[in-house]
Formats: C-alpha cells, sequence, structure tokens
C-alpha cells in the first residue's frame, strides 16, 4: 500500500516541478515521454504494492552466464 | 537536444570523476569476491586486472575521439539509424538502469549489515534516490563540480585510512606467491576487470559535454584509470596483508572490518563511521554517473528538449526496480561473482568494440561530422561560465 | 526563499537522528560474556556494567559494579532475546572485553559459540577469548576484583599484559582466533583461566574485605586446540616454550639455578625466534634460531659475580639451557599431541608451498609429529641492573 502511496506522492511532486515549464513550452514529447515513464514507474510500485510476481530487473543478466568463468 | 542543458565540465573534473565510478562499488565488494578466488595472491589478480583495464582505457579514450562531439548513444544513433541504433541504444540503457539498481542494493545492504542494522533497507534506498534525484535536476556540471571538491577530501581520508594501518600489515601474508598456480588468479582478476574498468565504459556518454580537445579527453580517461586502479590497488594490499586471505573471504565487507582496525596509541578507534563516508561517495558518483547516462540516452533516443525531466520518473522506476529487486545476500553475491562480470563484457566491452569499429567507416565519420556542424550552427559551444 | 528554507529544514531533519539510533540509557553495555553448556543447551552469562556503581562522583550503594544476566538457549541469539524478560533493555556489544568459554564448550567445538558475535555488526573483534578451566565460565564473570571495579577490565588487562611480561599466557583476540583456526598451518591457543581461593565467597563483596582478597582469578597454562576443539593443556614450562616459539614472548623471566636453592634472575628483553624449514629427499626438518636478549635482575648466588666478564658466557650458557628445554618441551607436547600448535606448517608452506600443498591433509597427525627439529639458541646477557654485584657479604669478589 505504501508503495503505491510513495509512487503517487513522488509523481504529484515531479509534476509541480516540472509541468508548468513543460506546458509553457508546448514540447509534445518532452510531456509525453513524461507521463510515460512517470506512469510506468507507478505501475511498477503498484506491483509491488499488490504483490504481483514481477521478475527482478538483474535476474536478466543470469542468461549471459557461462556459470563462472 | 541542447547540449548545454546539462552544463559543460573541465577534464579535470572529467577525470574525477572517471576516478571515482572506477572505484565505485568495487571498494565494497571486490575484496570479498578477490580474496574468495586468488586468496592471498588477490594482488596479482589486481595487477591482472589493472593490465587489462588499461587497455580498455585506450580503447575508451580512442572510441571517445572518433564519437567526435556526440554520446556514446547519439553516435549509435548516427551510425546504425533509428531502429538498429535504437536498439543499440536500449541495450545501454537497460544495462545503465539495472547498474544503478544494483549499487542501491548495495549501499543498503552495506548499510544495514554493517551500520544500521534495524533501519529497513527501503529508508536507505529512498533516501539515497531523493539525493540522486536532486543532483540530476541540478545538471551534469553541479555534480562534476560537487565531485571535484570531494575529491581532496577522499584523498586525505584514504591516506589516513592508509597510513594508520600500516603498522599493522604483515607482508609475509603475500606469501606463498602464486602457490596454486594461474587459474585463481585469473578467476580473481575478471571480476576486478570487470567491476572497476568495462562498467566505466558510462563515461563515453559524457563526451558531448567536455571542455576540451580530444588530446586532452584522451589523457583524462587514461590518468583517471591509472589513479582509480593506484586506489584500488592499495586497498586490496591492505586488506592482504592487514586482514589476511581468511578474514578477507569470510567477511562481507573486508574494507569496512579494515576501518575498524585502526587503533593509534589507544586512543584514536572505533573511525569506521567516518570511513564508511569514502565508500558512499564513491558509491554515489558511480550512481549519480550511470543515472545521468541513462537520462540523457534516453533523451537523445525520444528526441527531448529538456532531458532533465525525466529525472524525476526516472527515479521513480529506480526505486520500484529496488523494491523489487532486493534477493538474499548470497544469490546476490553470486550473482555478482559469476554472472555479472559476463554480461560486462557482453554491454560494456563488446558493444562499444563493435561501435569503435563501426565508427571508424568513412561513411559514418561523414555523417557524424555533418551531425556535429548542424548542432554547432544551433548552439555555439561557448566555454564553461 | 522558501526553498532555502525548506532544505535547511531537509538537513536539519536528518541530522536529529536516524532509523536505528538508540540512546546511551537505553542500552546495556554488556562487557563479558560466558558460554557454559548445561543439559544440552547454552548457558550464557553476560555481564553488564552498572554505570551508577563506576561513575567516580556518585557515591557507591554497595552494589556489585556490574550484573549478571542469565539466560539458556539453543542458539546464543536465543538466549540474548529471552533475557529480555529479565532486562530492562536489550544490550549491546561494542564494549565486549572479554569472552569466556568453559572447558566443555571448547573441547565440543568453538565455531559455534562464536559465530553469533561474528556475525554481529555490533561486536568488534577486539575481545579476548579465555577458557575456564575447572570452574564455569560464568563464576569468572561473578567475582569481585580488587583495583579495578570492572572485572572482566581487569582480567583483560591481566591477560595482554602477562602476554607482553610474563610469557605463559597468551591474549587471543577474535582476530587471531578466527584466524589460526581457519589457517592449516598452526593450531589455535587459548588461555586457560581458574578460579584460586575460597570460590564462596568469590561474588560477594566482603571478599574483598581486607589486604588478601578471598578468592581471585589467574590464568594458568595454555589450552591446545586441534581444528576448534580443546585437546589439552600445557603447563608452565610448555607455555613459555610456545611463547617462545611463535615469537609472542616479549619479556619474561628465566631462573638459572647456582647453588642450593639459590637462582640469579634473568629478565629477558628481547626475543626474536626464526623458524627455517628444509626439504630433502622429500623430508622436512626445521631449523629453530631463538635469538634473546635479557639482563641479570636479580642474584642470590654468592657463587655468580656479575663484575668478572668471564661469568656471563656461563650465565648465558645456562640461560639457553632453559629456553631450549622449555622450547622442547612445547615442541614434544605438540608433537606427542598431533596438533601443530606452533606453526611449523605456516612457515613450511610460506617456503615450499607445492610440497606443502601435498602433505597439509596429514599434517597434524602425521607430518608434523615426524617432524625433525633442531634448535640454535642464542642468548645475550647485556646489563645487571644499577648495581654490579649484590651486598650479601658472603659474595666473591666484586
Amino acid at each position: 500500500m505504501y508503495a503505491v502511496l510513495v509512487g503517487i506522492i513522488w509523481l504529484g511532486i515531479a509534476a509541480a516541478l516540472d509541468m508548468p515549464a513543460m506546458l509553457k513550452q508546448k514540447s509534445k514529447k518532452d510531456l509525453s515521454a513524461f507521463v510515460v515513464f512517470g506512469l510506468a514507474g507507478l505501475m511498477l510500485h503498484a506491483a509491488h504494492g499488490f504483490r504481483l510476481p514481477f521478475p527482478s530487473p538483474l535476474e536478466f543478466v543470469r542468461f549471459f552466464a557461462i556459470g563462472g568463468k | 537536444m541542447d547540449k548545454l542543458s546539462n552544463g559543460v565540465i573541465t577534464t579535470r573534473q572529467f577525470r574525477i570523476i572517471i576516478v571515482f565510478s572506477l572505484i565505485g562499488d568495487t571498494i565494497l565488494i571486490l575484496p570479498n569476491i578477490i580474496g574468495t578466488e586468488a586468496g592471498d595472491d588477490a594482488w596479482l589478480s589486481m595487477l591482472l586486472a589493472i593490465g587489462a583495464g588499461m587497455l580498455v582505457a585506450w580503447l575508451f579514450a580512442s572510441l571517445a575521439k572518433r564519437q567526435a562531439g556526440h554520446s556514446l548513444v547519439g553516435s549509435a544513433l548516427i551510425m546504425a539509424g533509428k531502429w538498429a541504433g535504437g536498439f543499440i541504444s536500449f541495450v545501454y540503457m537497460y544495462s545503465f538502469f539495472i547498474m544503478i539498481l544494483t549499487l542501491l542494493v548495495e549501499i543498503s545492504l552495506f548499510m544495514e549489515t554493517q551500520m544500521m542494522h534495524d533501519t529497513p533497507p527501503e529508508a536507505i534506498i529512498l533516501l539515497f534516490v531523493i539525493v540522486l534525484t536532486a543532483s540530476l535536476r541540478y545538471g551534469l556540471e553541479s555534480f562534476a563540480k560537487m565531485s571535484e571538491l570531494l575529491f581532496p577530501i577522499f584523498l586525505l581520508m584514504f591516506l589516513f585510512l592508509s597510513f594508520c594501518l600500516l603498522p599493522q600489515a604483515q607482508l609475509h601474508e603475500l606469501l606463498p606467491i602464486a602457490s596454486n598456480g594461474i587459474m585463481p588468479i585469473l578467476k580473481g582478476a575478471f571480476p576486478a576487470f570487470g567491476f572497476a574498468f568495462m562498467e566505466t565504459a558510462a563515461i563515453l556518454m559524457l563526451v558531448p559535454n567536455l571542455q576540451g580537445d580530444a588530446k586532452a579527453m584522451s589523457k583524462a580517461i587514461r590518468n583517471g584509470f591509472l589513479i582509480g586502479s593506484s586506489f584500488l590497488l592499495v586497498v586490496v594490499f591492505m586488506c592482504i596483508m592487514v586482514l589476511g586471505p581468511e578474514m578477507m573471504s569470510a567477511q562481507y565487507y573486508p574494507t569496512f572490518l579494515l576501518a575498524r582496525r585502526i587503533s593509534i596509541g589507544n586512543f584514536l578507534e572505533r573511525v569506521e563511521a567516518l570511513l564508511a563516508f569514502l565508500w558512499i561517495v564513491t558509491v554515489f558518483s558511480k550512481a549519480a554517473l550511470f543515472a545521468y547516462a541513462l537520462m540523457k540516452g534516453i533523451g537523445e533516443m525520444i528526441g527531448l528538449r529538456d532531458d532533465k525531466i525525466l529525472a524525476m520518473p526516472l527515479a521513480l522506476m529506480l526505486l520500484a526496480g529496488t523494491v523489487i529487486n532486493t534477493p538474499n545476500i548470497a544469490n546476490y553475491n553470486m550473482l555478482l561473482t559469476y554472472y555479472y562480470p559476463v554480461y560486462d563484457v557482453y554491454v560494456y566491452l563488446s558493444l562499444p568494440f563493435i561501435q569503435f569499429l563501426l565508427l571508424g567507416l568513412p561513411a559514418v565519420r561523414k555523417k557524424l561530422a555533418k551531425s556535429r556542424e548542424e548542432r554547432e550552427k544551433h548552439e555555439p559551444i561557448s566555454e564553461m561560465d | 526563499m522558501l526553498r532555502r528554507i525548506a532544505l535547511v529544514l531537509l538537513c536539519l531533519a536528518m541530522l536529529s537522528g536516524c532509523w536505528s539510533r538508540r540512546e546511551l540509557n537505553d542500552l546495556l553495555i554488556v562487557l563479558g560474556i560466558a558460554v557454559d553448556w548445561q543439559d544440552g543447551k547454552y548457558l550464557v552469562s553476560y555481564q553488564v556494567v552498572n554505570p551508577n556503581e563506576i561513575a567516580t562522583k556518585s557515591n557507591s550503594t554497595y552494589r556489585a559494579p556490574g550484573i549478571l544476566y542469565q539466560e539458556a538457549g539453543n542458539t546464543l541469539f536465543e538466549a540474548s532475546r529471552a533475557l529480555t524478560t529479565r532486562a530492562p533493555r536489550l544490550l549491546y556489544y561494542g564494549h565486549l572485553q572479554l569472552f569466556v568459554v568453559s572447558e566443555e564448550i571448547a573441547r565440543r567445538g568453538l565455531s559455534g559459540v562464536v559465530d553469533s558475535t561474528l556475525r554481529n555488526n555490533e561486536a568488534r573483534m577486539d575481545y579476548n577469548v579465555v577458557v575456564a578451566r575447572g570452574v564455569n565460565a560464568e563464576d569468572i564473570l561473578k567475582l569481585y576484583t580488587p583495583l579495578e571495579k570492572l572485572p572482566t577490565y581487569s582480567m583483560q588487562q591481566s591477560l595482554q599484559r602477562s602476554e607482553k611480561e610474563w610469557a605463559p599466557s597468551v591474549a587471543v583476540n577474535m582476530d587471531k582466533m578466527l584466524h589460526l583456526i581457519k589457517s592449516d598451518g598452526q593450531q589455535l591457543v587459548l588461555t586457560g583461566i581458574v578460579i584460586k581461593g575460597d570460590r564462596k565467597k568469590a561474588d560477594k563483596r566482603t571478599n574483598l574485605d581486607g589486604f588478601d582478597p578471598a578468592a581471585y582469578y589467574q590464568y594458568r597454562g595454555l589450552g591446545a586446540f586441534k581444528g576448534d576443539r580443546l585437546i589439552g593443556w600445557l603447563n608452565q614450562k610448555e607455555s613459555k616454550g610456545y611463547s617462545d616459539l611463535t615469537d609472542i614472548m616479549g619479556s619474561t623471566s628465566l631462573e638459572l639455578p647456582c647453588e642450593d636453592k639459590h637462582y640469579t634472575g634473568i629478565e629477558i628483553t628481547a626475543s626474536k625466534t626464526k623458524i627455517v624449514p628444509k626439504l630433502k629427499d622429500g623430508k622436512l626438518s626445521y631449523k629453530i634460531k631463538l635469538i634473546t636478549t635479557g639482563d641479570v635482575v636479580e642474584n642470590s648466588c654468592n657463587s655468580v659475580n656479575l663484575v668478572d666478564p668471564s661469568v656471563f658466557p656461563k650465565l648465558e650458557q645456562k640461560a639457553t639451557e632453559i629456553i631450549k628445554e622449555n622450547a622442547e618441551a612445547a615442541m614434544k607436547w605438540a608433537q606427542d599431541n598431533h596438533t601443530d600448535i606452533v606453526g611449523l606448517g605456516i612457515w613450511t608452506k610460506r617456503k615450499y608451498p607445492k610440497h606443502w600443498k601435498g602433505i597439509t591433509e596429514q599434517w597434524d597427525d602425521v607430518g608434523f609429529p615426524a617432524a625433525e627439529v633442531s634448535y640454535e639458541v642464542k642468548m645475550k646477557i647485556n646489563t645487571t641492573g644499577t648495581i654490579g654485584n649484590s651486598i650479601s657479604p658472603d659474595q666473591k669478589g666484586g
């Protein structure tokens, strides 16, 4: 539960700090990138908060092993 | 993309950033790994790794020159076009991302096991990420200046640590030399090579922000590698001579134990918390470097105007990543010792090498030069303000 | 402006303390731990400092300077946490000074017992480990000691001092202990501690009434280990030899007999030991060089004329014999008991690493007992103190 809360607060602060500048400059790319990444982060937090099984990004490294060189 | 949004860094700052990121988390975890593999020959492993590392330094310096004022990702995009270049950039970005995750997890595990036992690791990571984000939003230049400021302090404390331990160093711990043959030494050298030297590839993302000519840049890279390696070599020597190879492989963070051993005249004791500052600085520097690289890379891939807006969302994703990611320490150690260095070879060595070769092609060179001219027309390169 | 204030407040907030903070009056400072084996469980006793008693300003209320908390448990951690049912605070291991292990536990194996403090991030590695001989380990921590209010401090200082000045004690701290247990060239040795005198009075303040404490502790003998198991005790002579052979000896006393229960006392001021292994035809032999210097500090022999230069070689000869006897006794004990406490293995490993690899498995049982050892002892006596000959009226010469 706290995970999602933290995510929302974090995004709120981010929005407050960055949104005005971006809206003024009307840069679509910036805005969409911000929103996409922000939502991605929020989604990850939510996944953790609801205890969905999520593979760790680090596990990707395991594909590369020769099992101890 | 406005390169000046991140500021300009001098070659001196560049060198210091390299030194810090080379030491990075190596100094925390490497002595344990290298002690387990090579025992009292760990210093030989380290020397071997440094030898190989200098070759890598040469590779990176040459690659930086060929990038012709573009960052690693930028040159990949120009060289291979949107799709292939985008794929290469994505590989880099993903690697940077998990690198920062690793660093965060490491520092939190370190703080938790050695100093603040009851604090949940998430709190430590949160604090770290807040500082990281602030540093990202302020830009590369402020980070570089801060590193420049911190370096003398770092050097002083490091020298203090080394000198205070000299009385406890026992040369005979270095014997017998190479008693188990060359295999353990190689096994120890490989992680050292990976953590310290190969992972420094992220500095190639900073090339556009560098003030100075190509020659100064190569010199900075070379010197940075040399200085960083000497720090690491001294630490490995100290670990073997003061702690002995058995303790080095038994303890998870031998350098902290080194700091605990300082006892001058029975009154200067228990200074290990002060020296933990050293490791936090280097881990933070490495994390910040990779975070900048990540931010910048994504900015270039998408074609953003101001890449600083990515700071907070990225930080959020980092937080999420670490929270999902914290494994148990045995699993984590095994991952680091055996799997990570191999992954490093692919992403931080082979890929830059391929890029290096491709950037040498005359067609690519023309494209790079043209792109640089165009950019300079829009924003003239100004000197540092 | 607002941003600056927020920043400053944020910094202040971080300075005010952290999550894991524990205030001083939240700590139960453990000075000594004693572990016994009772009914299949560890009986752990913690000697905790009682701050009111050792503060010099407040009036002592005749309570003990420390408190002994005891709990039983299957693991030391269980015992330490079970202690919270009796103690108002949680234990803090940062100032641990002494770790006493009962002989029974030492014989069963040490590594399990010390594991808990090793993993603990609060406990440092500079506390000394001793084995309780003939007493329960808990009794060691219940002793009232004269001069020093805190018994563990007294014991620790005594151990470290006697290691330097009187060889048959060895102050082993955790660092060294780990090193020796894990190393395959040398075995562990720990000092034994006993309580002499009237044990019933030991844990009462009346122990200190009068000039002579009714009960007192004493370090006696070195316990030799094989791996992490205690296998036997060295007597005083052998212990001195051990100290000498492992180059721990800083100073000690030698007594050279002359005639009829009179001795010349020698103080050893410096001692260096070198062990040189030699590999010939697959057989190992060792040359042990003991280089010692000393002074004459006491002379009750009338026949020894300390002003005459020719007397010195004779004294040195006698001293050499005694040093050699000590060393031989220690070596013989070690070889008979199949445990290389002297460290011949380490010297071999440094010089002949390849050969060492082949014999390392059987070293303590086969290689070490069969090792041939020869001694080369050099002893030099320099001064005789501030006077030449003693004031005895029967003193010849001078």
